[in-house]
């Protein structure tokens, strides 16, 4: 049979051309996907978005200090803290402080402290004074928090004490309590990240400080950390973790990875020198 | 014309043909055939013998395992996993009429193969190794199913035919139907299976747990023909498959679901120099939802406050879409040389991810645990296919082809890009891949009875978004998950394979042999730093590109018609492989052969046939492996063709597995025993 071609303007003709023509364009939109593929996440730098925990005027009556934090409520466990400090009567914004953390757990029968870290004299360009207390215990009705802050502003030395509200207990510990095999020293280990955990790469810090008196809680900064974290109900861990190393003022940096979401329990084992502290203690991470 | 039709169409009814016809087709020293077709098998034309067809309602899976050089990898009764020669999953090129389509299911519970049934197909094209080619980059081989198409007629016609089928071993009912529109312009088909089987029996009596499955499956096709130049066909197919067991795996399959749309345009433009012009575009969806709900080893049972050792559930879907489109045409050369080009490109998303629901009384209230299995990934593959034929003399011809595909992947998925930094790998980029292939073939016929075929090739193949981005994927056969390696180089293979093939009217035979040495052989490798993650898991594997593997694979068919009503068809293939290790490939079958005779007397016939299977004992140990015994069964069919009234009724029965033998293959998975015995009964009517 002789091939009826078609001619050119015929309807046959516009035909192939479109067909030709749909399948260019086809690939055309493909290959420009992947190009459009090519996003840059651009993960700005935000404001965290701060609570008001508190506000108290210092004793000498100049000064209105007011107490933020990441959280609604300040927890069981390391908070970071930012306290802004406000002359009173001219309203200024004070960005050069000495500020001394003093955390106070006023007991039914005693009263005792907890490890802090005092702010750095030059407040941030946010206008906080950024410090960090641990909270060895929460709150109950009877028994709660107060926060001294000694002051030292050009000179002029006060005193302002914020009464916290309350401070949380919560159901996954971020600070465990360890007894040291060694000589019964106690130190409490408190989870800064992650904070936010995601399934991938986590930074891992922690805080460890140990016990001198009831006043006094002091930063370990002699001991090594290995970690190993484990899903216990599917009785498997994660690979390429990085065990933390003190970084300074009792900061141990790392890194822990977890390969999906769900229970994590990150097994820590302290020791200082070659002798074992603790090799019995984890914290778990649930997201 | 009309009547043809209708006998054409209650033989595609009545089963699935067989053939291997092409294989014994003479040359033709004309007509330009080309060599790198390893086996056509038409499926709605009745051809010399039945040998492939074991009952009306045979499954894609049923012809293939009858087919040379072709084995099957069995996780349950269902969605049997193609291998060709030793090769399988990425490594063999399984298309639909040329389209690209892939599987949702991260465990390949749903090779593409199962989303279709031989009543919507006209052909298998099947070509083994490097030179299967033609539709995307392979090492294995290549399976191309042609979808049916209505013919258009010059008086008005229409057909209907229906057919039922039920089976014992499985308490399985079977039907199909079909409907066809004839005009002179335009034709319309629409065809339907449905499938739905319990668990079966084993031929020890007991009843092989979760092997029981259903579905659905509806392809329409309308074509317009406004003149034999242009051809115009939409097609449409729906596949849903539910309820689906798994013996070997520990999840079932909730829904399978598969859709697939593709616009077709043609111009045959018979002798013109530029000839067989055809383009299309398509689009497929597949929705694959695993299930352990009814697994009591994994889960609270239901309705039912019993609990068991592990107290999991877990929901695993995936997806994958894929877009395309294709274009090819011919060029004659001159009269004993033309070129063949195609121009392909597809788009593929797949996503899966899995959510474990943990009950454990130790621990209660536990969150839901999610990762993504393969994470959303991306990947659009370009390739140029072109072929040259030349019929250098009258008994000599040539085929040489080549292939190039620019693939791009990328993962889009930020979970996905976290839990790989979790290996060290930053996936947050695009992977481009250039996997190239050459094949040269020969053919040489000295005599019109005998011939001689041969060809060497080079062919690489791309990693499978598993093989690249798996993550934690579990393999039930050895026990281990696998992670993904996205550095995983493609593999590349050198294959040498050859032909003999003597044709004599009642006589018949044609022995192959196919001999492939694989650079980079993608396999897992056990990682003991990485933790498992899958409770059933006993450890992890990573894919690594070992230096090489070794696979050779041959195969023998015979067929012989000593008088007119007696025909006998003999089937032998046998596959080695090695890695460079000297260790043994895992899932090598032993060998296998199928010999079948057949009485045929007008419209009445009967066939015997033997399956028999060596002892496989080269096993891969690190695949924990175990030995197959070798078996025998015997299968017996009858069938009967009557005409009442100008309708066609055929009656089919037999009894498969006759002296009810208990037995597994060594590709079965978890050696899950095979069907006992099983009597059915088929009938077919067409109007």
């Amino acid at each position: 049979m002789i091939p009826d071609r078609s001619e050119p303007g015929s309807s046959d003709h516009y035909g192939i051309i479109k067909m030709k023509k749909n399948a260019f364009l086809f690939l055309a939109i493909s290959i420009l996907f992947f190009v459009s593929c090519e996003k840059n996440d651009d993960m700005g730098d935000q404001d965290p978005g701060l609570y008001k925990i508190t506000s108290a005027i210092s004793e000498d009556g100049i000064y209105k200090v007011e107490l933020y934090s990441m959280n609604d409520t300040l927890f069981e466990g390391y908070n970071k803290l930012f306290l802004s400090v406000v002359e009173v009567e001219t309203k200024n914004l004070i960005s050069e402080a000495e500020l001394g953390l003093r955390p106070m757990m006023h007991m039914v029968d005693k009263i005792h402290s907890a490890p802090y870290e005092n702010p750095e004299s030059t407040a941030s360009s946010d206008g906080y004074f950024e410090g960090a207390v641990v909270f060895i215990m929460p709150s109950n009705p009877d028994e709660g928090w107060v926060l001294n802050v000694d002051m030292n502003i050009s000179g002029t030395e006060t005193v302002t004490e914020l009464e916290i509200p309350w401070v949380k207990y919560l159901e996954e510990p971020r600070k465990v309590k360890v007894t040291s095999d060694i000589d019964g020293t106690i130190y409490f280990v408190s989870r800064v990240e992650p904070s936010d955990p995601v399934v991938g790469i986590n930074p891992c810090e922690f805080t460890i400080h140990y016990k001198e008196s009831m006043m006094s809680f002091p930063a370990a900064t002699d001991l090594t950390m290995t970690i190993e974290p484990e899903m216990p109900s599917m009785e498997h861990g994660s690979p390429n973790n990085e065990d933390p190393e003190h970084t300074g003022k009792g900061h141990y940096t790392g890194k822990v990875n977890f390969t999906m979401t769900g229970w994590w329990r990150v097994h820590f084992t302290l020791k200082k020198g070659d002798k074992i502290v603790s090799d019995d203690h984890y914290m778990d991470i649930t997201f | 014309m009309k009547r043809l039709y209708n006998i054409i169409l209650l033989f595609c009814l009545s089963g699935i043909l067989p053939a291997q016809q092409e294989s014994f087709t003479i040359f033709d020293t004309v007509q330009l055939e080309e060599i790198r077709i390893s086996a056509s098998v038409p499926l709605n034309e009745r051809t010399v013998l039945d040998f492939h067809q074991s009952s009306n309602f045979s499954s894609i899976d049923r012809i293939n395992e009858r087919l040379d050089g072709i084995m099957l990898i069995r996780r349950g009764a269902y969605a049997m996993d193609p291998q060709m020669h030793g090769f399988s999953a990425g490594q063999i090129n399984v298309t639909i009429d040329g389209m690209k389509m892939f599987g949702a299911c991260t465990d390949r519970m749903d090779p593409v193969t199962s989303y279709l049934e031989p009543d919507n197909l006209k052909t298998l094209k099947i070509n083994h190794g490097t030179a299967g080619n033609i539709n995307g980059n392979t090492v294995g081989g290549s399976f191309d199913m042609l979808l049916r198409e209505p013919a258009t007629s010059q008086s008005p016609s229409y057909s209907i035919s229906a057919g039922t089928g039920y089976e014992t071993a499985s308490n399985g009912v079977n039907a199909n139907a079909a409907f066809e529109l004839s005009r002179e312009k335009w034709a319309f088909r629409s065809s339907g299976t449905y499938r739905n089987h319990d668990s079966y029996r084993a031929g020890d009596g007991n009843i092989v747990p979760f092997s029981q499955f259903s579905k659905v499956n509806l392809h329409s096709v309308f074509k317009y023909e406004p003149d034999p130049n242009n051809i115009i066909r939409l097609d449409f197919l729906l596949d849903d498959a539910f309820d689906v067991g798994y013996s070997a795996l520990p999840m079932d399959v909730a829904k399978a679901r598969a859709r697939m749309f593709s616009v077709e345009y043609r111009k045959p433009l018979t002798g013109s120099r530029l000839s067989n012009l055809k383009t299309r575009l398509y689009y497929n969806s597949v929705y694959h939802l695993m299930d352990d709900s009814s697994r009591d080893s994994t889960f609270l049972l239901e309705g039912n406050a019993e609990q068991d050792t592990v107290y999991m559930r877990m929901d695993m879907p995936g997806w994958s879409d894929t877009w395309g489109f294709y274009l090819e045409t011919e060029v004659e050369l001159g009269e004993r040389s033309s070129l063949f080009f195609k121009l392909d490109d597809y788009l593929n998303f797949s996503r899966a991810n899995m959510t474990m629901y943990m009950n454990s009384p130790s621990y209660p209230g536990e969150p839901p645990m999610y990762a993504e299995t393969w994470p959303d990934q991306y990947r659009n593959v370009i390739g140029l296919f072109a072929s040259y034929t030349n019929q250098i003399s009258d008994d000599l011809r040539m085929g040489l082809d080549t292939r190039i595909d620019y693939s791009i992947t990328r993962v889009t998925s930020e979970t996905g890009w976290r839990q790989f930094a979790i290996f060290g790998y930053d996936i947050n980029k695009p992977y481009y891949h250039l996997p190239l292939s050459l094949n040269i073939n020969l053919g040489f016929r000295p005599d019109k009875a005998i011939a001689f075929e041969g060809g060497l090739g080079y062919s690489e193949r791309l990693p499978t978004n598993s093989e690249q981005f798996g993550f934690f994927l579990y393999n039930a056969l050895d026990g281990y998950d696998y992670l993904g390696n996205p550095d995983i180089k493609p593999e590349g293979s050198v294959e040498a394979w050859t032909r003999i093939r003597f044709t004599r009217p009642d006589f018949k035979v044609s022995l192959q042999g196919t001999l492939s040495h694989v650079s980079d052989y993608i396999i897992g490798m056990v990682d003991p730093d990485i933790p498992r993650m899958n409770l059933y898991a006993t450890g992890l594997k990573r894919y690594r590109n070992i230096q090489y593997a070794n696979l050779f694979s041959t195969g023998l068919q015979v067929h012989w018609t000593p008088v007119n009503q007696i025909s006998i068809y003999s089937l032998s293939k046998y596959t080695y492989g090695v890695t460079n290790n000297g260790e043994a490939l895992p899932l090598i079958p032993p060998l296998k052969n199928f010999s079948i005779m057949r009485f045929q007397e007008d419209r009445f016939s009967i066939q015997v046939e033997g399956e028999f299977s060596s002892a496989q004992n080269r096993t891969s140990e690190s695949f924990g492996e175990t030995p197959t015994p070798a078996f025998a069964v015997f299968h017996l069919r009858a069938t009967w063709m009557i005409n009442i009234s100008n309708h066609n009724l055929e009656l089919g029965t037999g009894v498969e597995n006759v002296f009810d033998k208990a037995y597994s293959e060594h590709l079965d998975w978890g050696n899950y025993l095979r069907p006992g015995r099983n009597i059915y009964l088929n009938l077919s009517i067409l109007m």
